[in-house]
């Protein structure tokens, strides 16, 4: 049943079909059709994919505890994130109601993971939003004017490319005591470059396409062109570049809430808890543990999802 | 082929000239490096004056920038702004380090990966292969701050609780000793041993399927059809023309390498580019982090240029006229 031809672009607009002009409407009818047919059966082959219904189940489970974490502070643990209980540092899980442990200033752990995550998935998925549309608006512009614009532009999308994010991040995140918004931003600001290429790439083969010609011959006007014919081929090519670079940007978080670039304590992430259980290695070792596995389950899971969405969106991918 | 390095070494130049512009405009955004100075009651003002005149930094801003750019182009990447010695000597005397930790990883992974990249699709779905895939999947996703310090926690302190040898987990060598081999060794086992494991799932990634992809070809069917064995099939045709694209791989992933290193020099406190960068940043030492940025964006762009010509040597087919 996923046959070769299981393609959107085929769906919207098939080469081997008979122009016949007198049938305009009614083939786009069927294209609109055929569009919807191709959603439902991606979301089939993905419900197929165990692993990657697993990993979805996980990555939800994660969100929600997430989401919880102000229920969680009030009915399940009874401490607030930024409570300190000098007295009761560094307990281990379990001990004295703490079910995850305390940290070196006797803050409970489990608390702080579940709104350090809200920072971490907070800033992945508000920077993935931002890096998409600037990225997006870029890379769709360079790729649908040509000419000046599109050198102009990846020119300097090869100037970010070529100085590693990490650097220019940690020198933009210096600057400031950013709040999780203002992080996101900041790190969307300077990792547009890869998906502005990406779909460049795929705004300059879509362009040139016969639908695209036949908008353009019905008098359609460049935005409509961009929003109506362009950007529907582009969207199973961000879903799943969307699901790979959360997971990485849930990386970059850590990492700088890690050096101390991040949100500030008390307001917990999970980057910046690593940071603060580093120095009790010797004391504790889930205090270091715990918020790190939280990272890897997290990226783990949301990989998992973002290669079973590859997978069913794009049959010809199957090997 | 002379023609086409020229032509790559021209467009290097514009390159090199956005990367000046863009890392001056984001460090001077930053503000001035003597605000700290400013706010500290004992300095006196004409004593910031005479500091802010004395490092240049009272003219205007394009002026600054014209004179860094013609010092650069003159190799003189100025003075670090907190200890008065010059960039380029601060970063030479550390780049060996990065250099060491970074290609020794790559190569290691690589060694790794390859092997088993092939294995897996030569025997695809095999039970190893599935062994193989879950191991790439799970090193792929695992965050390089964690990894560094579970394996500090566990080669470092928890085998010196058990009373086992125990790796150093900081600097390159043991200030107590004489710092020979074997000692410079040891320290690099857990730095590199956090860098090698995401590098070898991604390595895998891509060897198993450009394999897999070269495998289904029509020239490795001749291959096999004129009755070659399956050994010469894979190691004469197939493996050699599925290395091909891992070169431009190669130099695409430069700059993961270097922030990955980045982080566990960071960690192990080893001293490297990516440790002084961070330095450099908390010093505002603005000199300094405009010098290593530079250094970094340099490499990756030579990196780039060296694989693309590889690539046109290593495969006839390219033509680079």
């Amino acid at each position: 049943m996923a046959g070769e031809g299981v393609t959107i672009k085929g769906a919207i607009a098939d080469p081997a079909a008979p122009a016949a002009p007198d049938r305009d409407w009614s083939e786009l009818h069927a294209a609109a059709k055929a569009t919807r047919g191709y959603w439902s059966r991606a979301g089939r082959r993905f419900l197929r994919n165990r692993v990657a219904v697993a990993a979805l189940i996980c990555a939800l489970l994660i969100v929600i505890f997430v989401l919880a974490a102000p229920l969680i502070s009030r009915h399940v643990t009874g401490f607030t994130y930024y409570e300190n209980h000098l007295a009761q540092k560094l307990m281990a899980p379990g001990e004295d109601g703490y079910i995850l442990g305390s940290d070196g200033n006797g803050r409970d752990v489990l608390t702080r993971l579940a709104y350090g995550g809200r920072v971490s998935l907070l800033v992945a998925s508000l920077a993935a939003m931002a890096i998409l549309v600037i990225g997006g608006t870029i890379g769709a512009s360079a790729g649908f004017f040509g000419g000046v614009v599109d050198t102009f532009l990846m020119r300097l999308a090869d100037v970010l490319l070529s100085i590693p994010t990490l650097v220019l991040l940690i020198l933009v995140s210096s600057f400031y005591q950013p709040s999780p918004v203002a992080l996101a931003f900041i790190i969307a600001s300077v990792s547009w470059a890869g998906v502005s290429r990406l779909i460049r790439g795929e705004v300059m083969s879509l362009k040139n396409r016969d639908f695209v010609d036949a908008a353009r011959v019905l008098g359609a006007s460049n935005s409509r062109i961009i929003v109506k014919h362009i950007f529907p081929n582009v969207v199973p090519l961000i879903v799943v570049w969307a699901s790979l670079v959360v997971p990485a940007l849930i990386l970059v978080e850590a990492t700088l809430s890690y050096l101390g670039l991040g949100v500030r304590p008390p307001q917990p992430s999970w980057g910046n808890m690593l940071q603060d259980a580093k120095q009790f290695l010797r004391q504790s070792w889930t205090l270091v543990f715990i918020p790190g596995f939280m990272i890897y389950l997290a990226v783990l899971s949301i990989n998992l999802v973002g290669s079973g969405l590859r997978d069913a969106l794009d049959p010809r991918l199957n090997q | 082929m002379l023609r086409y390095i020229v032509r790559r070494l021209l467009q290097m130049i514009p390159l090199l000239f956005g990367i000046t512009l863009l890392t001056f405009i984001i460090i001077n955004a930053a503000g001035s490096p003597l605000a700290e100075l400013e706010f500290n009651p004992r300095v006196r003002p004409e004593d910031i004056a005479r500091v802010r005149a004395n490092l240049g930094l009272d003219e205007p801003l394009h002026v600054r920038y014209f004179v860094w750019v013609r010092n650069v182009l003159q190799g003189d990447l100025g003075y670090s702004l907190i200890n008065f010695r010059p960039v380029s000597d601060r970063i030479l005397e550390v780049m060996p380090n990065t250099l060491l930790l970074s290609g020794l990883s790559l190569l290691i992974s690589l060694t790794i990966a390859v092997p088993l990249g092939i294995y897996a699709a030569v025997h695809r779905n095999s039970f190893l292969d599935r062994v193989i895939n879950v191991v790439a999947v799970g090193g792929y996703a695992v965050p390089t701050v964690w990894l560094s310090l579970m394996l500090i926690l566990l080669f470092a302190v928890k085998f010196d609780e058990w009373g086992l040898y125990s790796f150093p987990v900081g600097g390159v060598r043991d200030l107590r000793g004489d710092g020979g081999l074997s000692d410079r060794a040891r320290h690099l086992v857990l730095p590199i041993t956090a860098l090698v494991i995401p590098q070898v799932a991604v390595w895998l990634f891509y060897i198993r399927s450009n394999m897999l992809e070269v495998i289904r070809q029509d020239f490795v069917r001749t291959a096999s059809a004129k009755g070659l064995s399956g050994r010469a099939v894979l190691y004469r045709h197939a493996f050699r023309n599925a290395m091909i694209p891992l070169i431009t791989l190669l130099g695409l992933s430069l700059p993961d390498l270097f922030a990955g290193a980045l982080i566990v020099e960071n960690v192990f406190a080893y001293p490297g580019m990516g440790r002084l960068t961070i330095q450099a940043i908390g010093d505002k030492d603005h000199t300094l982090v405009m010098g290593l940025t530079l250094v970094f964006a340099f490499l990756v762009i030579l990196g780039n240029l060296l694989a693309d010509l590889f690539y046109a040597v290593v495969d006839p087919r390219i033509r680079l006229d």
